[in-house]
């Protein structure tokens, strides 16, 4: 991850919701009920979503969204049924039905990888799944220049 | 002769003088002995025993569970519970917790239930780092946990939350929190 990623994966991830349970054997944070969970300038939006800690550091090494999963960030939206955040790799690979809006552009497929850091996402299709994209090309001013 | 009768009515006079004082110091001694050194106040009607600096250890098969220190402390004999303030509790939790001390205004100890109920001002810290704050707090001892309903603040070096409603397992630290949850998960804790 590039150096904004060093700084996102040292920002707290702010969280709210319903409820709150917490199970130190398996080392995780279970947040339920209208749950969103930002960090920097990336929201996360979900029924459930679950905070691992790694056994070594006690740091998160891994956050998982269920069920209407929403990430926000800037002009990006993803949206699928399920979505795993590894923190530290700032990468979010999403799968159930994945989603990824820029602007008007979508694109869709089987699995998703968002990249938090870079303005990118791999999308992978598989079964029933077929890779789909709607690219909207940029209109063209009189002058040739782009309209924004 | 008129000397002579000055003499005997000066006389007299110191007689009279001394039989006074006499009774009077007589009088003075009996009422000392009525009054006691210090008046202690009335016990309210209700209240068998009243203590004060008390500390208070529960075991169970010999091992030490907690122990309860207070300022004051007022066993109510009809309703089995003590009454106490200016409270410290020390829950021997061993675990991944370590010792948790409580302190708070006042507390209930029921001795049949063997439950402290800590209202006022209830502060916990534990040796692993673990603190939380609310008003009202019941340690429930034969359950290992200590539970609120209220709004209640906590964090424990991973975590910081705000919540309403906790219960806390004293022993293997699982949270849950009911109700209204903001929390601040702490990230690349060791970069």
């Amino acid at each position: 991850a590039g150096k904004s990623g060093g700084d996102r994966n040292a920002q707290p991830i702010k969280i709210k919701s319903n409820e709150l349970f917490t199970d130190n054997n398996n080392r995780t944070a279970t947040f339920v009920g209208k749950v969103s969970a930002r960090q920097g300038d990336m929201t996360i939006y979900s029924d459930k979503l679950v905070i691992n800690y790694s056994e070594k550091d006690k740091d998160v090494e891994k956050v998982e969204a269920f069920g209407n999963v929403r990430v926000v960030q800037g002009n990006r939206q993803a949206l699928a049924g399920h979505a795993l955040y590894e923190n530290k790799a700032g990468k979010i690979v999403l799968d159930t039905s994945p989603k990824v809006y820029q602007g008007d552009d979508v694109v869709s497929g089987k699995v998703i990888t968002y990249f938090v850091d870079e303005q990118k996402s791999v999308v992978t299709g598989g079964g029933d799944a077929r890779v789909e994209a709607v690219i909207h090309p940029m209109d063209k001013g009189k002058d040739g220049s782009a309209k924004p | 002769m008129l000397k002579l009768n000055n003499i005997r009515r000066f006389l007299a006079l110191v007689i009279i003088l001394s039989a006074i004082s006499v009774v009077v110091a007589i009088t003075l001694k009996v009422q000392q002995g009525k009054t006691p050194a210090e008046t202690l106040s009335r016990l309210p009607g209700n209240v068998d025993v009243a203590l004060q600096k008390i500390h208070y250890t529960e075991t169970k098969a010999g091992v030490k569970k907690w122990d309860l220190l207070a300022d004051q402390a007022v066993f109510d004999r009809k309703s089995e519970i003590i009454h106490l303030t200016g409270v410290r509790l020390l829950v021997a939790a061993g675990g991944k917790m370590g010792d948790i001390t409580l302190t708070a205004d006042r507390a209930d100890y029921d001795s049949k239930s063997k439950d402290v109920k800590l209202v006022g001002n209830v502060e916990a810290k534990s040796v692993s780092g673990m603190r939380f704050t609310t008003e009202i707090a019941i340690y429930m001892a034969n359950r290992s946990m200590i539970k609120t309903a209220g709004r209640v603040r906590f964090s424990d070096g991973q975590l910081d939350l705000d919540g309403v409603g906790m219960e806390l397992m004293t022993v293997t630290k699982n949270l849950k929190i009911m109700k209204d949850v903001t929390a601040s998960v702490r990230t690349g804790i060791n970069k």
